[in-house]
């Protein structure tokens, strides 16, 4: 689905998606192909439950927005983190 | 400010303020590979700092995977007595497998001129770059 169509699904929600595809375009990730994976009734339901899919399937791509969003505008930077030491 | 070596990472403790609430928040990393400063979020939901619809949201892509983060404002965030107000801070539910509440990155490192005597293990700040 694209974003106009998730907009009119669930409308006005937080919802938790995944980047079926995407790929990163001028300090942007766009998101190509998007699936909707669970609606949540307030934002931090939808942290929390991007937390645990993300801890569960830390090789996919989750994202928590809310559907009221024009866009779906996410931008991306670039982080030499801490992460990396505890790469398994 | 007393930097605490754990587990082989550079710690320091934190004030966030906003909206006439604070939380003191610790076990902070110091680290001028990240661009920025992130905390967490649970820590952030203590005053009342949750994620709203329009928040801008960013993705931070490194070398152990990605995480994504939600992006706000806050009054200030305060380290000894150097406080930073009107700061923009990502919150994020942190879970890196260590016993951590966020990260002090080079945004708010380079605007209070700050000094990482690992001699003596002291945060210290120089004279600030703007109004904080």
């Amino acid at each position: 689905m694209d974003w106009d169509e998730i907009k009119q699904a669930y409308p006005d929600q937080w919802i938790v998606i995944e980047a079926m595809e995407a790929h990163s375009e001028g300090g942007l990730r766009v998101l190509d192909r998007v699936a909707v994976i669970a609606t949540c009734p307030d934002g931090e339901s939808a942290v929390d439950a991007y937390r645990r899919l993300h801890d569960e399937f830390p090789e996919r791509e989750f994202y928590f927005i809310h559907t009221s969003r024009a866009t779906l505008q996410i931008e991306e930077r670039l982080w030499v983190g801490i992460r990396s030491i505890h790469a398994d | 400010m007393r930097i605490e070596i754990a587990g082989g990472l550079p710690l320091v403790e934190l004030r966030l303020g906003h909206a006439g609430r604070a939380v003191m928040i610790p076990r902070v990393l110091v680290d001028t590979g990240s661009g920025s400063t992130v905390l967490s979020s649970a820590r952030a939901k203590e005053i009342g700092l949750v994620i709203d619809p329009q928040d801008p949201i960013r993705t931070l892509r490194g070398v152990g995977g990605m995480e994504v983060v939600f992006v706000k404002r806050v009054d200030y965030i305060q380290v000894d007595r150097r406080k930073f107000k009107n700061f923009e801070v990502e919150l994020s539910p942190l879970n890196y497998g260590l016993e951590i509440n966020g990260i002090l990155g080079l945004d708010f490192l380079t605007a209070t001129r700050a000094v990482v005597d690992l001699k003596h293990m002291q945060l210290r700040f120089g004279r600030a770059t703007r109004e904080i």
